[in-house]
């Protein structure tokens, strides 16, 4: 079932239309759920815990995200892009091999990430390729998107799927606990060109810096003087 | 600092052991070896002890090393996600996947491949089609010895080749038609005309 706080957010949306949506405009609506909308797994009832012999439930929320449908932007607000969440649940992963793969393609231009992601020799390499190949089918498909290429990684991390645990034997007859790891990976496609700095701290150019500088030290007063 | 402290604790239990013997042979009416003997081999009582011990350093007790290697402080959790992941700065990106920026762009196909090594789709292109005519060629052959050349003709090439050439040569017949990219002429090493008169050029300009 969706989620209370998620439902909230996307009869908001919808309802931040001005002046209620026409008639006009609703034929415009999408009049079925989109098919980017994953089959959702069973949710697990109320009280129940999660055990390694009840099948694995996924993430619910983060394919929600696309179901929002926003008002039409005005005249001198700047456009929305448009955008496509896209989740693979339960991949044979371990979470911390698939952080080095998801970090390295933020902020990177779709082309660029499937180009980079080719020469990476990892098996992580392999399942974000075809996440974002989906993720793009996806946004053309659904989500109004132009060209298949003018989409970057807007958002792009690995979370914990289920863990299962097994025995091994050591030496001297000591037990050993193998853990089979599963991960989730997330992947917001955003339209449009990829920023020039993804991260907010990122380093600055030497002449940028500079100028930093020099604002700096023409700042300085001295205190307590007229 | 840390000898320092493994010195008074090391002091400490023997001052115990020293008036222990006393205290021992008070409760049990001055049995064994005469406590002066007995502080002797202990060091003696303090007014009686030697500025140094005798014989040297005396052996740590398994009780001495209560301060062995532990952590100091605790590792902060800048330092903790540095050592585990990795970044930039430390060490040096190593442990991050670092993008390529040697790329280089195959003409043929439109990949890209690494320097120095072939281009993928290119390469899987030609090993799919040579496989293919590796098995045409082992079916025709089955288990007769090889004893002639073998020829592979694609489809609309047997005409080219006259009666006497194809007996000299095994032929292959392929039903599908020849890739573009597949050339009829190997062996040639050039298309250009040796040039059979030659003669020395001085370069022109050198000052």
């Amino acid at each position: 079932m969706l989620s209370a706080r998620i439902l909230q957010r996307i009869i908001a949306t919808n309802a931040a239309w001005p002046g209620g949506i026409t008639a006009a405009a609703a034929t415009l609506l999408p009049s079925r759920v989109p098919s980017s909308v994953p089959e959702l797994g069973p949710a697990r009832p109320a009280g129940v815990r999660a055990m390694s012999f009840l099948p694995p439930t996924g993430p619910r929320r983060w394919p929600l995200y696309n179901e929002q449908v926003f008002p039409p932007t005005g005249a001198d607000e700047a456009p929305r892009p448009a955008f496509v969440c896209h989740v693979k649940t339960n991949v044979k992963y371990s979470t911390k091999k698939m952080w080095y793969i998801a970090s390295m393609i933020r902020g990177m231009s779709i082309e660029e990430a499937l180009k980079q992601l080719q020469f990476v020799n990892k098996k992580g390499a392999q399942i974000v390729s075809e996440a974002l190949k989906e993720a793009q089918e996806m946004a053309v498909r659904d989500h109004n998107v132009e060209f298949k290429n003018n989409l970057w990684v807007a958002e792009s991390f690995a979370t914990k799927g289920r863990v299962l645990k097994g025995l091994r034997r050591h030496a001297r007859a000591r037990p050993g606990i193998v853990h089979y790891r599963y991960t989730h990976y997330f992947v917001r496609l955003e339209e449009g060109a990829p920023p020039e700095q993804y991260y907010a701290d990122a380093p600055l150019p030497p002449e940028e810096m500079l100028k930093r500088w020099l604002e700096q030290r023409r700042q300085r007063t001295i205190t307590h003087s007229l | 600092m840390i000898n320092g402290v493994r010195v008074v604790w090391g002091n400490w239990q023997r001052t115990i052991d020293r008036y222990a013997v006393i205290i021992y042979q008070a409760i049990n009416g001055g049995g064994g070896p005469s406590p002066a003997l007995a502080l002797a081999a202990a060091g003696g009582v303090p007014h009686q002890r030697a500025a140094t011990p005798p014989g040297g350093a005396p052996p740590p007790v398994a009780d001495d090393g209560f301060l062995w290697a532990v952590p100091k402080y605790r590792r902060s959790v800048e330092r903790r996600m540095m050592r585990r992941y990795g970044a930039e700065s430390w060490p040096n990106g190593r442990k991050l996947i670092k993008p390529k920026n040697n790329l280089i762009f195959c003409l043929k196909c439109g990949s890209h491949y690494l320097p120095g090594m072939l281009c993928m789709t290119c390469y899987n292109r030609v090993k799919s089609e040579t496989e293919e005519l590796q098995k045409a060629v082992a079916q025709q052959q089955g288990l007769t010895p090889p004893d002639r050349e073998v020829a592979i003709v694609y489809r609309g090439e047997r005409e080219a080749i006259d009666d006497q050439q194809a007996k000299a040569v095994r032929l292959v017949e392929l039903p599908k038609e020849r890739p573009r990219w597949f050339s009829k002429n190997l062996m040639q090493r050039t298309t250009t005309p040796v040039a059979t008169e030659t003669a020395p050029v001085k370069p022109s300009d050198l000052g």
